[in-house]
């Protein structure tokens, strides 16, 4: 059975190691861990800025992208985010999202090739 | 040394410093002419004196003529690593302008955006939030691809004449086009000018099987938007971009890579904020 909630506190995770993707890696596996026990991950960030792209992306927006059974959206709340690193998720999230169609348009077009005859090929 | 020591004077600097890196028990820097030096040109001289003091081997600098550059050199930490006999003490590691970085290092990004934003002086808080975004950037990429025990140097500074804000990131590390190619992203033969344009397409990372991260093609957006070029220099090529301009160029080689990125503070709007776009995220 699910417990209700746990609030993760990013100074207590990282500490000040909030720049390299290295360091987003550790709060990324923290969430990870908290999603298989309870029903709610808060992330509380008390209000510290971050502006690193590397840790936003490692930490937070890769959960979104994952192939997995957890409905992350209702399931992560950011607490405490100051505007700038909330404009800056959004802005990895556009991008990520674009790659990502970008990707599967590119395999789309491969499959769609290798599918063809032989002799209809270029 | 010429008046002006630039991101383009690099590479005559570079062919020279290179032949004088083992020469002579004392090589003697002339900066009396000297009345600009951008952090490009700071760290290529920093670095050559830190490199002959690991030999044991000493680098002087005649001081400039001129009051403000000579002011800089002296307060950059370029004239301390001249003086010292110790790498240990060599760097002050209280600098803000000029640094020598093991790791990434808490405080870095923030204490230099502040210092460039105040000399700058009219960058807004959103503003100096995507100046200290470049910086961290620019550091967790040299971070995580120097892969040196020497470490990677960061240098900013801003230039009341011309209203550009400089900021150089510098690493000793496998390059580019090495760094791509152990990864399987790039051809063993490719060139290291291609190898720079393929780093800067969309979605271009070294880390296997992933996607990359907004990285470099995201800097040269922004800078290109403000009036300003993104310079890299990788192996033995240098790839300059800047609004309507894309050269690429043999170089001097250089183990590593150089980051630089000069934009306009003209360019900056004092009431510009940033925007926040519909996203998943649930904030509270």
């Amino acid at each position: 059975m699910m417990m209700d909630e746990i609030t993760l506190d990013l100074d207590k995770v990282c500490g000040n190691n909030i720049y390299t993707r290295d360091d987003g890696h550790i709060l990324y596996d923290r969430i990870e861990d908290s999603l298989k026990s309870y029903s709610k991950v808060i992330v509380q960030f008390n209000e510290r800025e971050i502006a690193s792209e590397s840790f936003l992306d490692e930490a937070i927006v890769e959960h979104y992208f994952r192939q997995t059974s957890y409905n992350v959206t209702n399931r992560i709340i950011l607490r405490g985010v100051t505007k700038p690193d909330q404009m800056l998720l959004g802005t990895i999230f556009e991008y990520r999202k674009r790659l990502e169609n970008k990707e599967a348009k590119k395999l789309a077009k491969i499959n769609k090739t290798s599918a063809l005859p032989a002799s209809d090929r270029a | 040394m010429p008046r002006l020591v630039n991101e383009h004077w690099s590479n005559t600097t570079m062919q020279r410093l290179a032949k004088e890196l083992d020469q002579y028990e004392v090589v003697i820097l002339n900066a009396e002419k000297v009345v600009w030096m951008s952090p490009c040109g700071t760290i290529l001289l920093a670095d050559f004196a830190m490199r002959r003091l690991f030999k044991s081997k000493r680098v002087q600098i005649r001081l400039p003529i001129h009051n403000e550059a000579a002011r800089y050199i002296e307060n950059s930490g370029l004239m301390k690593i001249t003086r010292s006999t110790n790498i240990n003490d060599a760097i002050d590691v209280n600098n803000i302008q000029l640094r020598l970085l093991k790791k990434m290092e808490p405080m870095v990004p923030e204490s230099l955006s502040e210092f460039i934003a105040t000399q700058a002086n009219n960058v807004n808080d959103d503003e100096k939030y995507l100046l200290r975004m470049w910086i961290t950037e620019l550091l967790t990429n040299a971070n995580d691809h120097a892969k040196s025990d020497f470490g990677f140097w960061v240098c900013g500074r801003y230039n009341p004449i011309d209203h550009n804000i400089r900021i150089c990131v510098a690493d000793s590390g496998i390059g580019i086009k090495q760094s791509l190619v152990d990864a399987d992203k790039l051809p063993r033969n490719i060139d290291d000018g291609k190898a720079i344009e393929k780093a800067l397409e969309e979605g271009m990372t070294s880390r296997m099987g992933k996607t990359g991260g907004l990285g470099l093609k995201h800097i040269s957006s922004y800078v290109k938007s403000h009036g300003g070029s993104l310079t890299i220099m990788s192996g033995a090529a240098r790839v300059y971009l800047a609004r309507k301009t894309k050269r690429i160029k043999k170089h001097e080689r250089y183990q590593g890579t150089i980051v630089n990125v000069m934009f306009n503070t003209q360019t900056l709007s004092r009431d510009k904020q940033l925007t926040i776009d519909q996203t998943p995220f649930r904030f509270e």
